[in-house]
């Protein structure tokens, strides 16, 4: 039985949360989605607190993570992520619609795993995501300590 | 020219005084020489003066005894007295001053002893008269022997009164000469001495005429310099090896915020910003003892508080032997600079955040009509007729080509404020490398790539690349109804620069609208025709000129174009 690994979408625009969602399901992944909506959230949900207190453990295989959002932006979450020897080894894909050199370097720097820019063609953001999910949610195999689907 | 003035000056005075004392020495030889023979004549007319007198005296003695005898008066006596008398001493006169003039002892012998005989003679006749044998006494007389005496006595006289006039005329002549060449070395050395020191004179006038000439051009010179420094809208200064300042400006006082007294008075380090003080102090030792130029940026500190930047250059003004004597340097407010370069950052870092956000913020709300479009498309399904689908393609299709245009225009942007750091590079494996890259817009057509030799270059490669991009990706575009699609790439070299030459068979454009061609959004084909933003070429225009290269295009509808962009070559 393959176990399908859960999927940690961090976006605060829901029209994109939407899209995403949509190319997930155009590649007919059907991997659990989490979503957070802004950075705080995202962190809240990675280390078990607040709202997520009582979830249980277990990291998610891979992260989606946009860079601009409120409160909290992803370059803090991927810092504060990096920090964290529970959850430094957890793959972070940041997907933003910022290309700027600074972005790039930075989010390297702290050991993005990988770095995709939101295309604005649907057909390319389709065929993006879905290279992602197939990658991360199947192919690949994410550390140690990640949560099976419904345990 | 100075100088040789001198030197004439100095051997026209040398002569002058070499040649009077040559006049005077020949003077001198002359008046010694000629007072010598003076002296000689005196005593040789003294001497002749002597002669006759004694002749004369002998005579009266005679005449004297032969009146006595002839007559027995005693009146006669009187003279023959006297002449006896004075006969011995002017003969004794006569035969030393002879003797000293050096005639001969023989003939004054022969005189003294036929004199003294005559005497005798005289005294003896007269003495016989007197005891009264004048009979006898006349019979000596009339013997003759009186008087062939007295002829003998007459002859000698002639005789050595012919070697004194002889003597005489020797003495004469050598006084003579003695004029003459006096004379001669008077006008002669003299009048050269005078010649010479004229010319000296006229040297050392014309020489002083050039000086006061030459100070009077210095003075001048100096004057306008003066003026000039004074009124300069930098400071200026001179300043000697002690940091001592024997001239500054008005502007450099204002510069300091110090008055022109206490510039001078006090030097201008108390202005100087502490921070920047000890590095300032540095580097003037470090100038004063090399000798080299110095360029030198600091603050002064204003008396109200303000702070100005001021940039120095100094030079050093060599001295006789070469070595630095003083400084010479202007002082440069670099206020406005500095302001206008914090604003042009300022100004850069705006853009740059402008930017940021435009293209992040931008590329939402096309990301989601594009998205939501296709998911309607979907939704609608089977039930879409061919007029909403075509609808909805131009919506996808207008979101699609805002996001190209805002991803260019960022591109463009971008490239405006992009620094060109150039380097020496292979621009034939960089055109293939860029061909490479442009691979799959290449794949599956009819392409006849013709590629030349192609030079080393100055350019910013990644800069370059992007060029590159623009014009093959651009060839490939345009030659896409074309089989086979010819794109040649070749290098001109023009001397001082090289051009490149990219030349495809494809559209080609209208001559007549070349002028548009690099402009920002500027097309000559429509969106249906072939796609783009327009802006490819404006980059391409914008990396080329910052290069300090030219680009040019030239083409023919149908009939393919070539565009061609130039590159400075490096001095080495």
């Amino acid at each position: 039985m393959t176990d399908l690994k859960r999927i940690l979408l961090v976006e605060d625009n829901p029209n994109d949360v939407e899209l995403t969602l949509a190319a997930f399901e155009e590649h007919r992944l059907a991997n659990e989605v989490v979503v957070a909506h802004d950075g705080e959230e995202a962190l809240d949900y990675l280390f078990r607190r607040g709202a997520h207190a009582e979830r249980l453990p277990g990291n998610p295989a891979v992260v989606l993570l946009d860079l601009k959002m409120p409160k909290v932006n992803g370059l803090e979450v991927l810092e504060a992520v990096r920090e964290e020897p529970s959850l430094r080894s957890l793959p972070i894909v940041v997907l933003t619609s910022s290309r700027e050199e600074p972005d790039l370097e930075r989010c390297y720097a702290l050991g993005v795993n990988a770095y995709v820019v939101k295309p604005v063609d649907f057909r390319d953001f389709i065929r993006a995501v879905g290279h992602l999910g197939v990658f991360w949610a199947l192919i690949n195999q994410p550390p140690p300590g990640s949560l099976q689907a419904n345990g | 020219m100075a100088s040789s003035i001198e030197t004439r000056n100095l051997l026209g005075s040398a002569l002058a005084v070499l040649l009077t004392g040559a006049a005077f020495f020949a003077m001198f030889r002359s008046m010694d020489r000629s007072s010598a023979a003076v002296a000689d004549r005196f005593q040789v007319n003294l001497a002749l003066q002597a002669l006759e007198q004694a002749l004369s005296n002998l005579t009266d003695a005679e005449t004297g005894q032969r009146g006595y005898l002839l007559t027995g008066q005693k009146a006669y006596l009187v003279p023959y007295e006297r002449g006896k008398i004075e006969a011995a001493q002017s003969l004794d006169t006569f035969l030393t001053q002879g003797a000293a003039l050096g005639l001969a002892p023989h003939d004054l012998d022969d005189l003294r002893s036929r004199s003294v005989l005559k005497l005798d003679e005289l005294r003896r006749t007269v003495n016989l008269a007197q005891e009264g044998h004048r009979e006898e006494a006349l019979a000596v007389v009339e013997g003759g022997e009186g008087h062939r005496s007295m002829e003998e006595i007459r002859l000698l006289r002639d005789r050595m009164r012919q070697m004194l006039l002889a003597r005489r005329a020797t003495s004469e002549s050598v006084i003579h000469d003695a004029r003459t060449s006096t004379r001669r070395a008077l006008f002669g050395f003299g009048g050269l001495a005078l010649l010479c020191l004229g010319y000296s004179l006229w040297a050392l006038h014309r020489d002083i005429r050039l000086r006061t000439a030459a100070e009077k051009a210095l003075a001048a010179s100096e004057a306008k310099f003066k003026a000039l420094a004074d009124h300069a809208p930098v400071g200026i200064f001179e300043m000697d090896l002690d940091a001592h300042r024997p001239y500054i400006n008005g502007t450099l006082c204002e510069l300091a915020g110090l008055s022109y007294e206490e510039g001078m008075r006090e030097g201008f380090r108390h202005r100087i910003h502490p921070e920047d003080l000890e590095r300032v102090l540095s580097h003037w030792s470090q100038v004063r003892a090399s000798g080299t130029p110095s360029l030198l940026e600091y603050r002064y500190i204003l008396p109200d508080g303000r702070v100005r930047w001021v940039e120095s250059r100094a030079a050093a003004v060599p001295g006789q032997d070469g070595q630095a004597t003083s400084f010479v340097g202007i002082v440069v407010d670099q206020t406005e600079r500095r302001e206008a370069s914090e604003a042009l950052l300022a100004a850069n870092q705006e853009l740059e955040s402008f930017a940021y956000s435009v293209s992040h913020d931008l590329r939402a709300p096309l990301r989601h009509i594009d998205g939501f479009v296709a998911l309607l498309r979907k939704s609608l399904g089977e039930s879409a007729d061919s007029r909403a689908s075509h609808h909805l393609e131009v919506i996808s299709g207008a979101a699609r080509q805002m996001g190209a245009l805002i991803d260019d225009l960022l591109s463009f942007s971008r490239m405006g404020r992009a620094e060109v750091r150039k380097t020496d590079l292979d621009l034939g494996a960089l055109v293939r490398r860029v061909v490479d890259d442009l691979g799959p817009d290449a794949a599956g057509r009819d392409i006849e790539w013709r590629i030349g030799e192609l030079p080393r270059v100055h350019a910013d490669p990644a800069l370059l690349r992007l060029a590159l991009l623009n014009l093959v990706g651009n060839a490939l575009k345009f030659t896409r109804g074309r089989s086979p699609a010819r794109i040649e790439i070749s290098a001109a070299s023009l001397g001082a620069a090289v051009a490149i030459t990219i030349r495809d068979n494809g559209a080609g454009f209208d001559m007549r609208h070349a002028d548009k061609l690099f402009g920002v959004f500027q097309r000559l084909h429509r969106q249906d025709e072939f796609e783009g933003t327009g802006i490819g070429l404006a980059n391409v225009a914008r990396i080329i000129h910052k290069h300090g290269g030219q680009v040019a295009a030239e083409g023919a509808p149908g009939e393919g174009a070539a565009f061609t962009f130039t590159l400075p070559m490096e001095a080495p």
